[in-house]
């Protein structure tokens, strides 16, 4: 049985690779063309690529201001879109994702916390905090819900911490000695691009290792873990240990974005299930690279949306994603009390 | 509907129940009174006792004694608490019918659609000019009819053929309540200036509280106190489970419908004037019901008087805050303004909910 049925998948699963490879291309080619002064395609490449003959403006625009941006929303979506796509399955719950268990919100206040009140932290202790943070509201939130209840549970906890978590952000931003304006509290609200520049690229840069590491190592485990914990146990895996360390990864994946962009939200949780329809498979060996990809698009087109949607005014991506993520939810969770129980 | 007693335990432990609840709920009050004199006490400038007295009384010494005290600190102090009553009722309510520990006005997005209400208001009368921000009637009443229109709206979404069952009640609202605060965000960042009196808005604030706004919350409250009257034995039924209150001849889904709308008007107007305050209508209804158990006819009366207490506190402890004469402390926000009372339910209120998680989730 293994042949034809396998090679028929992976074939499918290799043109939707290269579809959806090819989109994210041409959306962040896209999102380099638009914007003040909006430029042809011709014209990014030669500002990207050419040495001197393009105006020094346009090279300098494009390089400096519209790169760094882009590079960072595509780090941001597909390091997102790996998380949801490794916490759904190490938890065994389709509305897990980093902003509904409240890791997004905990790391959030960390790194407000830190900016507001200008704490001696070097640059690159910021995404360890919200690492630490995280992690530590994520722990909480989990050992108040046990994994056999209702998933629904998990998503009204961790928004009962999210609301309290926020109120928290909020509570710091008001009380820090220099408020520095709206902006910066929808940063850690609900995440915005708009302070990604080089520096902060590169401080994301070291931590998408964590991402290769996930996309090689993560699959196998996810796939047996998604068998139920008596089978998991059965075939030789520590069920418990496992668990930690995917969760711990999944967090580690989302901590560099909080740090950087805030907690940009559904993108989690809505690539994976993006990419499981798309395939018809949820082989977590192809499922996480590609929710990755996924949440590089979507990530990318909100921003583009952010930027441009109400132009003189910039709207914080974050509001972009809930908007439309909302929904989105609204359709899973319908289709979870339908069927009240595992919902794939 | 005294079928709606909660069983023989009441019968037999009756009596000695009734009188330790009384006896809470004095202390209660008697705690709530003290605490609000020693608001009115405390500010800039700090009133004796006698002084506070001979104010109220409109024998003070001083023409500024009479003012600061009658037209600053007591309006404020009577918001304070009226506010704090009705926004814990609407929690005791909302936890007892949806049957969910976690249900509050902000979680079922009752808070967000006040809140964008308000919002709105304040977006549009800031394009006229003279626009004092937050002193029109206009703000409260969009704000309210926000937070009714959100609810309504949740209710209408978890709607299926046999009625709209608690747990799609509480999740819907919470999707609900995401997606209405990310409006709101929309119209801050588009209205772009004015932002120091929205956030204030977004976290509850106390601030520039004057008997302008009580007299836009006393009609409220009062109005709504017989629908409140009246509903408690609905909501006492509704609590007992759908089977349980449609054997006891309860039209579960009118009850439903009736209890739910008074919640949401309570919330939403006491939201309309004091802002999102954090956590208060989670929080308060836990503490009562660790007083004086479930029945809603205590529970009502205690958490409207734990709310108010919770929010009275709050605001003295913000005010003691941004005091100049208590040496270090010189916390001041940057227009100079006090500390949103707001900002000290979340971080006052964190350890609690956490303690109340643990215990309640067991």
């Amino acid at each position: 049985m293994k042949d034809s049925f396998y090679r028929t998948r992976w074939r499918r699963a290799a043109g939707v690779v290269a579809v959806i490879a090819c989109l994210c291309a041409v959306v962040a080619l896209v999102s380099l063309m638009q914007g003040t002064p909006d430029m042809s395609v011709g014209e990014v490449l030669d500002a990207l690529f050419g040495s001197g003959t393009s105006e020094g403006n346009q090279q300098f625009i494009v390089r400096n201001l519209r790169l760094p941006r882009v590079i960072g929303g595509v780090v941001a979506g597909a390091m997102l879109g790996a998380s949801g796509a490794v916490m759904q399955d190490t938890l065994r719950n389709p509305l897990a994702g980093p902003e509904l268990i409240g890791v997004s919100a905990g790391a959030s206040l960390a790194v407000a916390t830190i900016v507001a009140f200008r704490l001696p932290f070097p640059g690159i202790a910021l995404p360890i905090a919200a690492l630490l943070a995280g992690l530590a509201t994520g722990t909480v939130i989990l050992s108040l819900v046990s994994l056999k209840t209702n998933p629904m549970r998990m998503l009204l906890v961790g928004a009962a911490f999210t609301a309290l978590l926020n109120a928290l952000v909020i509570a710091v931003i008001t009380l820090a000695p220099n408020f520095g304006g709206v902006s910066v509290i929808y940063r850690f609200l609900v995440g915005s691009l708009s302070d990604v520049q080089w520096e902060e690229v590169r401080l994301v840069a070291p931590w998408t290792i964590t991402l290769l590491g996930v996309f090689l190592l993560a699959g196998r485990p996810l796939n047996i873990l998604k068998l139920g914990d008596e089978v998991a146990e059965g075939l030789g895996v520590g069920v418990r240990r496992t668990r930690a360390v995917l969760f711990a990864a999944a967090v580690l994946l989302v901590a560099p974005v909080i740090a950087i962009a805030g907690p940009i939200g559904f993108i989690a949780l809505v690539s994976p299930h993006i990419v499981r329809r798309l395939l018809g498979t949820s082989d977590a060996r192809v499922v996480v690279p590609l929710s990755a990809v996924v949440g590089a698009i979507l990530v990318l087109s909100a921003d583009m949306a952010a930027r441009l949607a109400l132009h003189p005014h910039e709207i914080a991506v974050g509001l972009w994603t809930v908007v439309l993520g909302a929904p989105a939810l609204l359709v899973l969770m319908q289709r979870g009390l339908r069927q009240r129980k595992a919902l794939w | 509907m005294n079928g709606t007693d909660l069983g023989i335990g009441h019968r037999l432990g009756g009596s000695s129940r009734g009188v330790r609840t009384r006896r809470i709920l004095v202390i209660l009050a008697g705690l709530l009174l003290a605490l609000m004199f020693a608001y009115v006490m405390l500010g800039p400038v700090l009133f004796g006792p006698e002084q506070v007295y001979k104010a109220l009384l409109d024998q003070a010494e001083e023409v500024h004694h009479r003012i600061s005290v009658w037209e600053v600190r007591v309006p404020r102090v009577l918001i304070a608490a009226l506010a704090g009553a009705m926004l814990a009722s609407s929690g005791a309510f909302l936890q007892s019918v949806l049957r969910n520990p976690l249900a509050a006005p902000a979680t079922v997005g009752v808070t967000q659609g006040a809140v964008l209400g308000a919002v709105l208001a304040l977006a549009i009368s800031f394009g006229s000019e003279g626009a004092l921000d937050d002193l029109n009637a206009f703000v409260p009443m969009a704000a309210i009819a926000g937070g009714l229109i959100a609810g309504g709206l949740v209710y209408v979404l978890s709607y299926r053929r046999a009625g709209a069952d608690p747990i799609r009640l509480i999740l819907t609202g919470v999707i609900v309540a995401a997606a209405v605060s990310s409006v709101t965000s929309f119209i801050v960042l588009v209205s772009g200036s004015h932002i120091d009196s929205i956030v204030r808005w977004l976290v509850g604030s106390l601030g520039n509280r004057t008997w302008d706004h009580l007299v836009f919350l006393v009609p409220v409250a009062v109005l709504i106190l017989p629908l409140v009257v009246m509903v408690i034995p609905l909501a006492n039924a509704l609590q007992l489970g759908d089977a349980t209150s449609v054997s006891l001849g309860l039209r579960t889904e009118v009850a439903r419908v009736i209890t739910l709308m008074t919640a949401v008007v309570l919330a939403a107007g006491s939201i309309s004037v004091v802002g999102g305050i954090a956590l208060l209508g989670l929080i308060a209804p836990h503490l009562a019901r660790t007083l004086v158990g479930s029945d809603l006819r205590r529970l009502l009366a205690c958490s409207a008087l734990v709310g108010a207490i919770i929010l009275v506190s709050a605001d003295l402890l913000a005010r003691v805050f941004s005091l100049d004469w208590i040496p270090f402390w010189d916390i001041q926000t940057e227009s100079g303004s006090r500390v949103p009372v707001g900002a000290f339910t979340a971080l006052v209120g964190a350890p609690f909910f956490l303690y109340l998680m643990r215990e309640r989730m067991r």
